[in-house]
């Protein structure tokens, strides 16, 4: 009787220590997997977040990097942009609101690393910046290229990215913009032809004298008596001066839109300095007589309907540059 | 006969309050012991919890310290960039206002109202202030403002913030005025510099 008490205590603890070592191993898997999930869900977090940190450093530091492309006596500037890996640049606009008087000009960068394209979601923001390009464009090497927007006075150094790989065909370009072309040392992006058969694969530009609609065939088409752009779905737009064309050319109209409203907000408040000016130095006996009421108005029509009302604005300007060449004291 | 084991075949026994058989002594014996495995683990996983807590600390300390001195490399970039070309820019340039096209030329009129418009540019820049300071021929410093000018030397665009957080960029730019004497305008060139304040993040 002694020895089946023996058995069965010796039994029923051998039964505790055999509940005991699975709880113990089960215990310790399930806390050390937790931990193991915690670990890797918390790296995959840093990595992705560390990522996301290189693509707004890479943002803003092509933001700050686009300040050389300011512009003092020349027509235009030219530089190589090689980045170490394959990236998307995304140019995004925000228009002027009671908020922000000039808008934003957002940027926003997606790099590839092992065949992925990072999931970037934060965009870094400029006011001062204007910059036209393929939404998004991609590649290790961009053409960046900046010229003066003048509407009469200085308004904006107008940057255009195009990726290295993307390239233009313009054909029956007049000689000044094939000439620039050349100077700007654009050759290996914008081929110039006179017969649309030289183009290949490239996109097409077509430029005409004088026309009221698309060209069938082309991508874009350029009308330049009447200042208007047409795309091939036959949307339009309006453009003064060869860095809004090239504007228009490089950017969808959405981009290009947006960015011609920034600009107009830009033109207004300089119409205010240079009003404000003239008041300032008559009082040393320095007058520079310019109308600018109506100037302003029609700018405001701009901004408020589009593109399309640049060429409203065209004589306005004319005029105002030419009172100004002539003043006594010269504003600008 | 039922079998049952023999110790429940007699009846339990009668005991006093605090009489404890050996049979409870062990069971609670294997609770303290039990509680005490229990105690142990707990402490053990407070004790990684925290080693974890405290690593990731460390780790976000560390990258946070690594993105403020980006940061600031960034806005040192900027001034630095800035500076060298923010004379070109349409609110500062002469243009042709006085005679010829001047390259990193301030036209310090069109300035002086551009501190009135300073609301309207406060971010514009992206940068804390900017001053211009003219350097010769040497004056007193003297803030410029409409009562003052031209009898001044410093023009800020927004008030000047001073401090350990704020450090200037600078660079040589001519400063040119339209003055008058006996009803003749003429136009005044003087060297000055040009300074950009960002802030250092800590």
């Amino acid at each position: 009787m002694e020895k089946k008490k023996f058995m069965l205590g010796y039994l029923n603890k051998n039964k505790k220590a055999f509940m005991q070592m699975p709880f113990a191993w089960m215990f310790g898997l399930i806390v050390g997997a937790i931990i193991l999930f915690l670990a890797i869900y918390a790296a995959i977090q840093l990595g992705g977040v560390g990522k996301t940190e290189q693509d707004v450093i890479t943002s803003k530091d092509l933001g700050i990097l686009l300040n050389p492309l300011e512009i003092g006596f020349e027509t235009g500037k030219t530089t190589l942009l090689s980045l170490p890996k394959e990236t998307r640049i995304y140019s995004l606009c925000q228009k002027p609101d009671e908020y922000e008087e000039f808008g934003r000009q957002k940027f926003r960068i997606s790099q590839q690393s092992f065949g992925k394209w990072s999931d970037t979601y934060l965009d870094v923001s400029f006011f001062n910046k204007y910059v036209f390009a393929p939404v998004p464009a991609e590649g290790k090497n961009f053409m960046i290229f900046s010229k003066p927007f003048e509407f009469p006075f200085k308004v904006a150094d107008l940057t255009f990215i195009i990726p290295l790989e993307k390239s233009y065909c313009f054909v029956n370009a007049p000689e000044n913009i094939t000439d620039e072309i050349h100077n700007l040392k654009l050759t290996e992006n914008i081929k110039n032809v006179i017969n649309k058969d030289l183009c290949g694969e490239r996109e097409t530009v077509y430029f005409s004298p004088s026309c009221a609609h698309s060209k069938p065939g082309y991508n874009t088409t350029v009308c330049l008596k009447e200042k208007t752009i047409y795309n091939s779905s036959g949307e339009d737009s309006g453009f003064e001066g060869e860095a809004l064309m090239y504007a228009r050319i490089f950017s969808e109209p959405i981009l290009y839109e947006c960015q011609v409203n920034r600009i107009m907000a830009r033109v207004n408040t300089l119409i205010k300095l240079y009003e404000e000016k003239a008041n300032f130095i008559a009082g040393r006996g320095c007058y520079s007589s310019l109308a600018l009421d109506n100037f302003r108005l029609e700018i405001g029509a701009v901004i408020a309907e589009g593109s399309f009302m640049i060429k409203q604005t065209i004589p306005s300007m004319q005029n105002i540059k030419k009172n100004n060449e002539g003043a006594n004291c010269q504003l600008w | 006969m039922v079998n049952k084991p023999f110790w429940k075949r007699f009846p339990k026994p009668t005991r006093e309050k605090g009489f404890q058989t050996n049979k409870e002594k062990m069971i609670k014996l294997n609770n303290k012991r039990a509680q005490m495995k229990i105690q142990q683990t707990a402490f053990l996983l407070i004790a990684v919890t925290l080693f974890f807590v405290l690593v990731g600390i460390f780790v976000l300390s560390f990258k946070m310290s690594d993105l403020k001195k980006s940061a600031t490399l960034l806005e040192e970039k900027n001034a630095i960039l800035l500076v060298s070309k923010l004379a070109n820019s349409p609110e500062f340039s002469c243009g042709n206002a006085f005679g010829i096209n001047r390259i990193n030329c301030i036209d310090a009129d069109k300035v002086m109202m551009l501190k009135k418009l300073s609301t309207t540019y406060r971010r514009f820049w992206g940068v804390n202030n900017i001053e211009i300071r003219k350097l010769y021929p040497e004056s007193a410093d003297r803030e410029c403002t409409r009562e003052t000018y031209p009898e001044c030397n410093i023009i800020n665009i927004w008030p000047r913030i001073t401090g350990e957080n704020y450090t200037a960029i600078d660079n040589f730019v001519s400063l040119c005025k339209k003055e008058s004497k006996n009803n003749q305008v003429y136009d005044k060139c003087e060297l000055a510099l040009l300074m950009v304040d960002y802030e250092v993040i800590q």
